[in-house]
């Protein structure tokens, strides 16, 4: 894989984070959050190294400074910080995923899936962020099966069918019809 | 919503609610409980499980058991002896390398962390599971236990030695002041570090705590190699104690170690407890004991009404979990 010229060797996720590459998985509550653990400590946990004093004991408050951050600039609405992130909704949980890794500030995010079972509203924030990510300077690649979320998201279309890319359109030449069909039969 | 916070308080201080009511009886039942010389007594006797379930707290919170640790006492807690009286001997020059109190101290907990270390590194490398891994371990240093002390006690190990388990600071016992600074600095582990907040992702959600970059098998082995430290220490009491290093020393102490931990109300599935909870857990288990005895309950009784307080600190944790 190659990152900013880099070629790197990633075969683990502490890899692949080391390299700048990182993952909203697909499935937010098996993959993506402690469930039992508040927001806070769900949203720090990429960054505790730098929350480290005398590299041992954690800093309290600059741990409280960065959750509040993030809840404030993705809008992640929870009574406190330290709120299970269990007692969230689906949009504002994959907010604390994606939260936790913008805290890691990664040179390439993949997201796979970002609005599965997410309500309309929640949607809308996270396209934004989205856009406004990839406006910054970071790599975004998102896997999605919904293509109406592509058209509105991407620059570019690789369009998989069976494990393989069946088509590189770039999003000037992309329709929902030219997608489907790409998607449906090889060749 | 304050009522959830309100709650968790509840819940986190429900062992200590359990631990003073239990007092509160006994106090009624029997003038000879609730006297300063019967608690400390009750304390010295707890000191040891303390110890040993404070280590098995951290294991237990990554979601992991480990039924070692009375066979890794038993261990540490020989070779301390045996070093301590015999060091160790160099046969080509017919000498021997003695040690000291401190040395032998040092030695037995790196004994201990080191054979931890090693059920760790089974657990991750191979996939083993922690109960089998662990069970493994328990037979292995149970062997090596009969194998140093040729199955015979290893005894007077000196006034200097002996201070650690009977002596007392302050008006407090000694083991007492060990198993609160085992204590603090679990606390401060899980409380105030990378390490504890890592322990707690990965009982919480190993596959999310990976995915996170945590790199979970580091993790796990130095959470058991300070499970079969803190079990070493457990056994330098032990022997200190005693005065005599036994080889059948430790015999099932692994299991009232989980009962302190499941009473202390940290879930077996991982990701929740803490180490106060346990140490009240440790604490009503000395209490019941202690009260059954001055009660002239029989000690048959004592075992039945000790599998119902475990029995019932699981179903209380049921419950909870379903709210």
């Amino acid at each position: 894989m190659i990152v900013e010229g880099q070629s790197k060797r990633i075969n683990s996720p502490a890899r692949a984070i080391a390299s700048g590459v990182m993952l909203v998985p697909e499935d937010r509550k098996l993959q993506g959050l402690c469930l039992g653990l508040g927001v806070k400590k769900n949203i720090s946990v990429t960054v505790l190294k730098q929350l480290e004093e005398n590299g041992l004991f954690l800093n309290a408050r600059k741990e409280s400074a960065l959750a509040k951050d993030y809840i404030n600039q993705l809008n992640i609405k929870t009574a406190s910080q330290n709120t299970l992130s269990k007692n969230l909704s689906g949009g504002n949980q994959q907010k604390i995923v994606i939260a936790k890794w913008l805290a890691k500030n990664p040179k390439v995010l993949l997201l796979d899936e970002p609005t599965r079972g997410i309500d309309v509203g929640a949607k809308s924030e996270i396209y934004k962020l989205i856009k406004d990510l990839a406006a910054s300077g970071v790599g975004v690649v998102v896997v999605s099966s919904e293509i109406p979320e592509i058209l509105a998201l991407a620059n570019r279309v690789l369009v998989m069918c069976e494990g393989e890319i069946t088509a590189d359109i770039s999003i000037a030449d992309a329709t929902e019809a030219s997608l489907l069909t790409k998607a449906i039969h090889k060749n | 919503m304050p009522t959830i916070n309100y709650k968790q308080r509840i819940k986190s201080l429900q062992s200590l609610i359990a631990l003073v009511l239990l007092c509160i009886i006994l106090s009624i039942l029997t003038d000879k409980f609730f006297t300063a010389d019967n608690g400390l007594n009750v304390l010295r006797q707890t000191a040891v499980n303390i110890c040993i379930a404070t280590g098995m707290t951290l294991v237990v919170l990554t979601a992991g058991i480990d039924l070692s640790v009375g066979s890794i006492l038993a261990l540490c807690g020989a070779v301390a002896a045996g070093l301590l009286k015999n060091g160790i001997p160099i046969a080509a020059t017919d000498t021997y390398i003695g040690f000291t109190v401190l040395g032998v101290i040092v030695a037995a907990i790196i004994i201990g962390g080191l054979l931890g270390w090693f059920n760790g590194f089974v657990i991750t490398k191979f996939n083993v599971p922690p109960f089998v891994a662990t069970l493994a371990m328990l037979t292995i240093a149970r062997g090596f236990t009969m194998l140093y002390t040729k199955g015979q006690p290893i005894s007077n190990l000196g006034a200097k030695f002996t201070f650690i388990g009977s002596g007392s600071l302050l008006g407090i016992p000694v083991p007492v002041w060990i198993a609160l600074v085992v204590v603090l600095f679990a606390v401060f582990i899980t409380r105030q570090t990378r390490l504890g907040r890592y322990i707690y992702a990965i009982g919480g959600n190993e596959t999310a705590a990976k995915f996170s970059g945590i790199k979970i098998s580091n993790i796990k082995m130095i959470v058991y190699a300070l499970a079969g430290a803190m079990a070493a220490i457990g056994g330098i009491i032990v022997t200190s104690r005693l005065d005599s290093a036994q080889p059948n020393a430790g015999n099932s102490y692994e299991l009232d170690a989980i009962a302190a931990v499941v009473i202390g109300g940290t879930s077996l599935s991982g990701g929740r407890g803490t180490i106060w909870g346990t140490v009240m857990g440790a604490i009503i288990i000395g209490v019941l004991n202690n009260g059954l005895v001055l009660l002239n309950v029989s000690p048959f009784w004592q075992q039945v009404v000790k599998g119902g307080v475990i029995l019932l600190a699981v179903v209380i944790d049921k419950i909870d979990k379903k709210d």
